[in-house]
């Protein structure tokens, strides 16, 4: 079954991470956006995800995702490191990009930051909490070949 | 970048020759009963250069827990998130509800996080084994360590190797090894970098952690190591052959069905011949450069094959995997148990201990596991919940026991896969290098 990251940061609130929030907000859709998109296509791992930003105040990036945590932090730290880097120093209590922008510390820190969801885990791991599956365990991949499949019947 | 073999504990620089191998399990009661006990049984550890071919060898490696007694003044949380918080059983696909499941590692005798310490011991001879195994727990006792016992008789965990080669389920074994290029000048394309064995030398292109500063000096040299105590159902394999032999290649004699299959399964003939290279046993074994690249369906060498699995060579990637690549890890491996032929089990535990050497538990040990539990890291498998052939645990939710054997002329029917294998525990380890010895020691 897919894994929920439900990644939380608070923000900070001095008046140059106020701008830069508002500099992310503003070029989110333009600039940020397609370069989030083309990386979550090419991983075939992520089913859904979004961006939030709730009263200024925390930004969270809520997904679904098929495998290992490790391998999932490792290629969107990899791939979108710009990205990354700029949603990570703004948020509080957080060591220095030099210092996350690793392997094994990126991993720690977004687990440490990743909110487990109420209730218990249907499958998987006990640790992620309720998560709703409409298709059971099926993967990225395997919906997306079933897809074609289908759409060549059709056809 | 020359590394200082003299500095590196031998289980990483080479693959022992001996015979026997026997690994102790210890806890430590307290700081200094633990020092103690380390400086005690440096004298006694195997360094790096070859050593004469007929002397006793001995290893020691420590997990966090035992390392956190030892120095618990250590910024520990610097090393590798795995090696912190251990084995994750279900990441490994050792399935919870499964014979492999974590509830029944080590004979249900203690828990893995039970363990400070293992002392590894090989010889040629019982009686070299059991001299260096009274000396150890000699220096035990001094330190009031409590040995732990993974066996419900109480006997030790003892490896005994057939000669050749060769291990349970009839395969030879230890073909695929690659050479360190411990000294950067000796690199050549099919060398292993050196950082993907020891710690210390991190970059990113080879991460490994600690990654830098003081605390990556202290572990230099030191390496990652994974002990994994698999049981073999060599019963089950021999009555899987025998089935699929009949079912899969009815035209041809029995026996050579079975081998057949056996070859298609392991992606080797059990000579050690790749599937790759000939379409028969009794090739070139030392020959270790072939590829998968002109064979993208596994007409030569199935796609799940043991080989292909754990070392796709040049088969294509998906982008999660490309990011870092095929992971390479250092194997010593040694049956333990009787050989058993035919399809009747007769009761008796037998297997292989495992011990993985590397620099990065995550990157190289787990994805390999992973990829053993699930084959869909590459563009080229067409049932993503195909398993390893051999290695996979059938029981992970949603897994195929689907095997998958085509040729130019179709597509043989193999029954189901079932459990050949059973994990009986596993621990992530420590290796650390003398001088990592020597500064557990200092004040």
């Amino acid at each position: 079954m897919a894994t929920a990251l439900n990644l939380t940061l608070k923000l900070k609130q001095d008046p140059d991470t106020k701008q830069r929030l508002a500099n992310l907000k503003g070029a989110f859709a333009g600039s940020v956006q397609p370069l989030i998109d083309q990386a979550l296509a090419e991983s075939e791992i992520v089913h859904y995800a979004r961006v939030l930003v709730i009263d200024d105040q925390y930004i969270q990036v809520i997904t679904e995702f098929d495998g290992k945590p490790e391998d999932y932090t490792e290629f969107f730290r990899v791939k979108l490191p710009g990205v990354f880097r700029e949603i990570f120093t703004l948020g509080e209590g957080l060591p220095e990009w030099e210092v996350l922008n690793n392997r094994d510390t990126f991993f720690r820190e977004s687990a440490g930051l990743n909110l487990q969801s109420l209730g218990d885990a249907a499958a998987g791991s006990a640790r992620q909490g309720y998560l709703f599956s409409a298709y059971g365990n099926a993967t990225v991949k395997e919906i997306k070949r079933a897809l074609a499949v289908a759409a060549e019947q059709v056809s | 970048m020359t590394i200082d073999l003299r500095n590196v504990q031998g289980l990483a620089t080479e693959l022992y020759r001996r015979r026997l191998s026997r690994h102790l399990f210890f806890r430590f009661s307290d700081q200094a009963g633990g020092r103690a006990f380390v400086r005690s049984v440096i004298p006694l550890l195997t360094d790096g250069p070859l050593p004469p071919p007929d002397t006793a060898l001995v290893n020691l490696t420590l997990t966090c827990a035992g390392l956190r007694q030892l120095r618990p003044d250590w910024p520990l949380d610097q090393c590798e998130t795995a090696f912190l918080q251990g084995p994750d059983a279900e990441t490994l696909g050792d399935a919870p509800g499964t014979t492999s499941e974590e509830a029944r590692w080590w004979e249900r005798q203690f828990a893995t996080s039970d363990i400070s310490c293992l002392l590894h011991v090989y010889g040629n001879t019982v009686e070299q084994l059991d001299e260096r195994t009274a000396a150890i727990r000699t220096m035990a006792a001094a330190g009031s360590l409590r040995e732990l016992t993974p066996r419900q008789s109480g006997a030790a965990l003892d490896g005994a190797a057939f000669g050749g080669g060769r291990l349970h389920f009839g395969y030879i074994d230890g073909l695929s090894k690659a050479p360190v290029a411990w000294d950067p000048s000796q690199a050549t394309d099919v060398t292993l970098d050196p950082r993907h064995v020891v710690l210390g030398y991190a970059d990113d292109a080879v991460q490994s952690f600690p990654k830098s500063g003081p605390f990556a000096s202290t572990l230099a040299d030191s390496s990652y190591v994974i002990f994994r105590w698999i049981y073999q159902d060599v019963a089950a394999f021999n009555r899987y052959l025998a089935a699929a032999g009949a079912q899969a290649y009815p035209a041809l004699p029995p026996a050579d069905a079975q081998e057949l299959v056996a070859a298609k399964m392991m992606g080797r003939w059990r000579d050690g011949t790749p599937l790759a290279l000939s379409d028969r046993p009794g090739a070139d074994v030392s020959v270790n450069t072939f590829t998968f690249g002109d064979d993208p369906k596994g007409l030569k060498c199935p796609l799940t094959s043991h080989i292909r699995i754990v070392n796709p060579r040049d088969q294509p990637l998906d982008a999660l995997s490309a990011i870092e690549g095929v992971p390479r890890i250092l194997r010593r491996g040694m049956p333990y148990g009787p050989w058993l032929d035919g399809v009747e089990d007769d009761g008796v535990d037998r297997g292989i201990i495992g011990l993985f050497v590397c620099s990065n538990i995550s990157r190289q040990f787990v994805t390999m596991m992973r990829w053993i539990k699930e084959a869909s890291f590459s563009p080229a498998f067409t049932n993503l919940r195909a398993q390893d052939a051999i290695a996979g645990n059938r029981g992970v939710p949603d897994a195929s026991p689907r095997f998958d054997a085509p040729t130019t002329n179709g597509r043989p029917k193999y029954p189901p896969l079932p459990d050949f294998l059973k994990t009986k525990g596993t621990a992530y380890l420590l290796l650390p290098s003398f001088s990592t010895l020597r500064a557990i020691n200092e004040p």
